[in-house]
């Protein structure tokens, strides 16, 4: 059985009253969705309380899924939808996190502390849309296909955006690449 | 964008998604607990509505909604019965209009049904002659067809008196005695049954009872203590008339001449062209006319077409327009 039949199985019990069957679709995808919320949000706590947030939104929400859709797309859209009030509730025009909390994350690396930071900052840079592709490319590890299906853009317009994107995000990490290199 | 430099943003990218922290370990247990929280407030029908979707997905993903109730946790049976009673529900529902559909509505009894076909008109089997049509007395028509009978009918005075004399059969007759017509109609008379006094000794009955007995109309003018009323030569020829003597011995002449609308209109002349009419004579004694006794059917009967062809002669009318 594949991860969509497994999440249709889930989906059915829980609209029939078994709450506890909703764990096994959080166990599998709070990762990538706790990913995306922290690229978009670039703040540890508005990211995890955006996931939280997305998930239990969700579960209210389950009778409107249609099963002839990826569940993960119907849920990274309700991700999304959860940053950008995130992002609508903070001060006017306030920019991500430049700096990566790193006093509430336990890295192990000072170094991949940095990376991370300076790679949320250059994200922050972006418009919605080019980091949007970004996060979901490099951080989600979707496909083109599946970028087009959950942004619901077109693939030729995908592979052109992502293509702009990780032209600017050269530029703004252009000094750790020739470091990296 | 060089070659060299996507081998070198995919690199990083690499790099940077190692470094992404995981998710607090926290997460799942706070989306679990506030998931349960969320389902313990759903209400029956959101139950209903979400375990309803549920069977969407049961043919792709092989689940038995029938272990599940709306109502919370796992009671088997309960969306099947659910299940059962809407589909017991809408077939009788279906049923229902089907019945409607075929018998109509609503439901027509026997004898409601409509004629199918030509309909029989009756046909009588002797044809009608001139024989065979009566017609009835054209003058008595004549008067009840008048203006005159609309007259009677709004004049209080008179119909109270018609249904009097219609009342008493002793009444109707003498009505119907052309002598004692001629007798009512003097002037004479008229005055005096319009006197108070007159009223007054006719309404006792040892007065009409004496007036009865040959021997007072022959002794009547030697009598020494006689009534000042009775001392009038009016009354002698009065007491001399044989059939005022037979009605004054009838309680119901008593009771009309001491009503009011009888004073009313006997002082007026025109009650002595009324009586003095023989349509009103045959009005009053002609039995085929139905006057009823109760003045609920005689004035049914005032109001019939019959009984306005019956009053409607000129004689009549021009009284009742005087009496007005």
């Amino acid at each position: 059985m594949t991860d969509a039949d497994d999440d249709l199985v889930s989906v059915a019990r829980c609209l029939q009253g078994d709450a506890s069957a909703f764990e096994p679709i959080v166990r599998r995808y709070e990762r990538v969705m706790f990913a995306i919320s922290l690229r978009l949000l670039g703040d540890f706590e508005e990211a995890r309380d955006a996931t939280q947030d997305a998930f239990v939104r969700a579960y209210e929400k389950l009778h409107t899924f249609d099963p002839s859709r990826k569940f993960f797309s119907w849920l990274y859209r309700i991700v999304v939808n959860e940053c950008l009030n995130v992002r609508r509730a903070r001060r006017p025009h306030e920019p991500l996190d430049a700096a990566y909390p790193t006093t509430s994350v336990a890295f192990e690396a000072v170094a991949a502390a940095e990376l991370h930071s300076k790679v949320q900052a250059a994200l922050g840079q972006l418009t919605r849309e080019y980091r949007e592709v970004i996060v979901l490319r490099h951080f989600a590890d979707l496909s083109y296909d599946e970028i087009s299906e959950v942004t619901g853009v077109a693939l030729k317009t995908v592979k052109s955006r992502l293509f702009t994107a990780r032209e600017r995000l050269a530029k703004l990490l252009g000094a750790e690449m020739r470091a990296l290199a | 964008m060089s070659g060299t430099e996507k081998p070198s943003i995919d690199e990083l990218m690499r790099e940077a998604q190692a470094a992404q922290p995981e998710p607090p370990e926290d997460l799942r247990a706070g989306v679990m607990r506030r998931v349960r929280d969320v389902e313990g407030r759903l209400t029956w029908f959101q139950r209903w509505r979400r375990s309803s979707r549920a069977t969407n997905f049961s043919s792709r993903a092989g689940v038995d909604s029938s272990n599940f109730s709306p109502l919370g946790g796992l009671i088997p049976g309960r969306v099947q019965a659910m299940k059962k009673v809407l589909v017991a529900a809408s077939a009788l529902g279906a049923g229902a209009l089907v019945l409607a559909y075929w018998f109509g509505f609503p439901p027509t009894g026997q004898g409601t049904e409509g004629t199918v076909g030509a309909a029989n008109r009756y046909q009588a089997t002797v044809k009608l002659g001139d024989k065979d049509v009566v017609v009835g007395d054209m003058a008595v028509q004549k008067f009840m067809q008048s203006a005159t009978f609309d007259r009677v009918m709004k004049n209080k005075n008179a119909r109270v008196v018609l249904r009097k004399i219609a009342k008493s059969p002793e009444l109707r007759k003498a009505f119907a005695n052309p002598a004692f017509v001629e007798f009512m109609k003097a002037p004479e008379t008229l005055e005096l049954l319009s006197d108070m006094e007159f009223k007054y000794l006719i309404a006792q009955p040892a007065l009409m009872q004496l007036m009865a007995r040959p021997e007072f109309r022959d002794n009547f003018a030697e009598m020494e203590h006689r009534h000042k009323m009775l001392a009038e030569a009016d009354f002698a020829g009065l007491a001399s008339n044989a059939a005022f003597i037979e009605l004054a011995q009838n309680p119901s002449f008593a009771e009309l001449i001491a009503d009011a609308s009888f004073a009313k209109i006997a002082a007026d002349a025109s009650f002595q062209q009324l009586f003095a009419s023989p349509i009103f004579a045959e009005l009053i004694s002609m039995a085929e006319y139905k006057i009823s006794f109760a003045d609920a059917d005689f004035d049914a009967a005032m109001m019939s077409l019959e009984m306005h062809n019956l009053l409607a002669t000129p004689s009549f009318e021009a009284a009742l327009i005087q009496m007005d």
